[in-house]
């Protein structure tokens, strides 16, 4: 009996060996941010930034990854182009 | 960008041109960021979707004090909050890399510059956790700085599982700011665009040696881009 006692405690403590520390550290956390939307790539084409646009999303979703996209390069005509086709949807 | 609203991502004012605020006197870069709102009221006030956050081109935040405040009282005035990064990379040479060997057909050099780009990434989140570590004592809430650009698209899912590997919940940059690191004071003005933990570093005067172990960019990765250095 003492020694499945002693053994359940070594077993407990143990566990508590190998979980403290990693509790006792931080969560590490990080916030995902994109800069220079829409796009930063040498592909100009509508479908090329559809397709960029759609993978990264499909990445995000896929983790529900909460990011912010910091948006520029607004008077770029490809991003005039995307703005008027988004605005078609 | 409708489509990232849709998915439910934040956006924000990166300025509507990107120049550098090093470069561009206060007035005519303050008339770049309400330029750039223009178009980010249409696209948000259509979804509902909150436009509160302002990051620098760059990262460049100003050569003197005097222009910092009163940039960032500017800021205050039309309710933006800056969104800092904290782990600051080179991950746009790696991009440009990889666009110009697919624009070669060269899909050996695409595979080469991917394989090198996720280590590279997590040799960053080494560094700043390190920085973190010796700055404030404890794991900062971070802030990833990524581009929108082809090797993501065809890679960030590899990033989010080194990351996921490295023991990383992913947060709102709401959330991270909720950090005290960043009530930290920032006073630097120098001619760069660095992370917000280099900046609270030098403004609390750490020896020269806090910095040490930056990672570099292969120097195949540089060449291929046509980048000087990184």
């Amino acid at each position: 009996m003492f020694r499945r006692i002693s053994v359940l405690v070594v077993a407990a403590l143990a566990a508590l060996a190998t979980v403290s520390p990693a509790q006792a550290q931080e969560q590490k956390q990080v916030a995902i941010t994109f800069d220079d939307l829409p796009i930063v790539s040498t592909v100009h084409t509508d479908e090329g930034w559809a397709e960029i646009t759609a993978k990264l999303l499909g990445t995000m979703k896929r983790n529900k990854l909460p990011v912010v996209g910091l948006l520029t390069k607004i008077n770029s005509m490809a991003t005039i182009s995307l703005i008027r086709s988004a605005s078609r949807c | 960008m409708k489509a990232w609203l849709d998915a439910g991502l934040e956006l924000g004012n990166h300025t509507f041109s990107h120049r550098s605020l090093h470069s561009t006197p206060l007035a005519e870069f303050q008339s770049d960021v309400l330029r750039g709102e223009k178009v980010l009221r249409e696209l948000t006030k259509a979804k509902g979707a909150k436009l509160r956050y302002f990051r620098h081109p760059f990262l460049h935040t100003g050569r003197s004090l005097e222009t910092r405040q009163a940039f960032e009282s500017f800021l205050n005035t039309h309710g933006y909050t800056v969104a800092p990064v904290t782990i600051d990379n080179s991950e746009w040479i790696f991009a440009g890399a990889y666009d110009k060997a697919r624009d070669a057909n060269d899909p050996a050099a695409m595979a080469r510059v991917a394989e090198a780009y996720i280590p590279y990434m997590e040799s960053y989140f080494a560094h700043f956790e390190n920085l973190s570590e010796k700055l404030f004592g404890r794991q900062i809430k971070q802030v990833l700085l990524l581009h929108a650009n082809s090797i993501n698209a065809d890679h960030f899912g590899e990033l989010v599982a080194m990351m996921k590997k490295r023991g990383y919940k992913f947060i709102t940059l709401e959330e991270a700011l909720t950090d005290n690191a960043y009530r930290s004071t920032d006073t630097t003005t120098g001619a760069y665009g660095i992370s917000w933990i280099d900046r609270w570093a030098l403004t609390r005067n750490v020896p020269a040696g806090f910095f040490k172990g930056e990672p570099r960019t292969p120097a195949f990765v540089l060449k291929l881009a046509g980048v000087e250095a990184g």
